[in-house]
């Protein structure tokens, strides 16, 4: 499933560099701060997240952070 | 046992000619005054002529690993590029793991008129800039490796897109004499095989320097 990120979020994004054409990697930190690692973002505005994750709201993340390739 | 060469060893040596692409015959002295003829690939990691076999003949082990596998530098007292009669290698060894990605590669110079594509699933790709620039770290490939590629999925496939959605936008960028880049070659990734030319715009491009946007069919 894909979740819709804020523009604030994705301006952080695009201050980084891409992970491969078109994407990069990140871990969302919740603000549970449970940590979910290793996931792809499209577009520095797209989260791909696994179906477990499905209920996740764009409200619940406290940070993102990118991979270093 | 590969070993690692120091910044000084690495510009002595990419200021000599390739014995063929990505690598170079070398004869080492190490700090243990014992001597070795081998090969150092991409300038700047060496391995001894009878470790070649054992580290490079396995399939599956990439330039990546080779690195995580070297010995840190300060084990190579010298070198000296030899010619390549003085030293017979299986070349099929180095053609394979001098295909590192880009963000492994060092920082090279774009030049006069050279031409840049980048593909994307998105007409509203964010990495272009609304004046018409890349941001910085930003993929791209070669106008001429783009020649291998027709449609969106060969583009997917190619460049290890993560994308559902075929990559049918097609951007230009003619980026000024001497922009700094890396290139590389695309690992397999995201259930895609790779294996196209990769190029990281490491400053970005400046403005009125990405043209486009152009499409192809999605499959």
């Amino acid at each position: 499933m894909k979740l819709k990120l804020s523009e604030n979020w994705t301006k952080k994004l695009l201050s980084y560099p891409e992970t491969g054409m078109g994407y990069q990697r990140v871990d969302i930190v919740l603000k549970s701060g449970q940590v979910i690692k290793n996931i792809i973002v499209l577009n520095a505005e797209e989260l791909v997240l696994p179906e477990e994750y499905a209920e996740l709201r764009v409200e619940d993340v406290s940070d993102l952070i990118v991979q270093k390739k | 046992m590969p070993y690692k060469l120091t910044t000084d060893q690495i510009n002595k040596l990419i200021s000599q000619p390739e014995t063929g692409m990505g690598y170079q015959y070398v004869e080492a002295k190490m700090s243990n005054y014992s001597s070795f003829k081998g090969v150092v690939l991409n300038g700047e990691v060496f391995i001894p002529d009878i470790r070649v076999e054992k580290i490079m003949g396995f399939r599956s082990l990439n330039y990546s690993a080779i690195l995580n596998e070297a010995e840190q530098a300060g084990q190579v007292r010298d070198l000296k590029v030899i010619s390549k009669g003085q030293l017979h290698l299986g070349e099929k060894f180095f053609a394979k793991s001098a295909k590192a990605p880009a963000s492994e590669a060092p920082i090279t110079e774009t030049k006069e008129d050279e031409v840049f594509k980048r593909y994307s699933p998105y007409r509203n790709d964010r990495r272009v800039t609304s004046d018409g620039g890349l941001l910085p770290g930003t993929y791209t490939t070669t106008e001429e490796d783009s020649h291998n590629v027709k449609t969106g999925k060969e583009a997917m496939d190619r460049y290890a897109l993560p994308s559902d959605d075929p990559a049918i936008y097609v951007f230009t960028i003619q980026p000024p004499e001497k922009t700094r880049v890396r290139v590389g070659i695309v690992e397999p990734a995201n259930n895609k095989p790779g294996g196209g030319v990769e190029v990281i715009f490491e400053d970005g491009s400046p403005r009125k320097t990405v043209t486009g946007l152009d499409t192809i069919p999605a499959e």
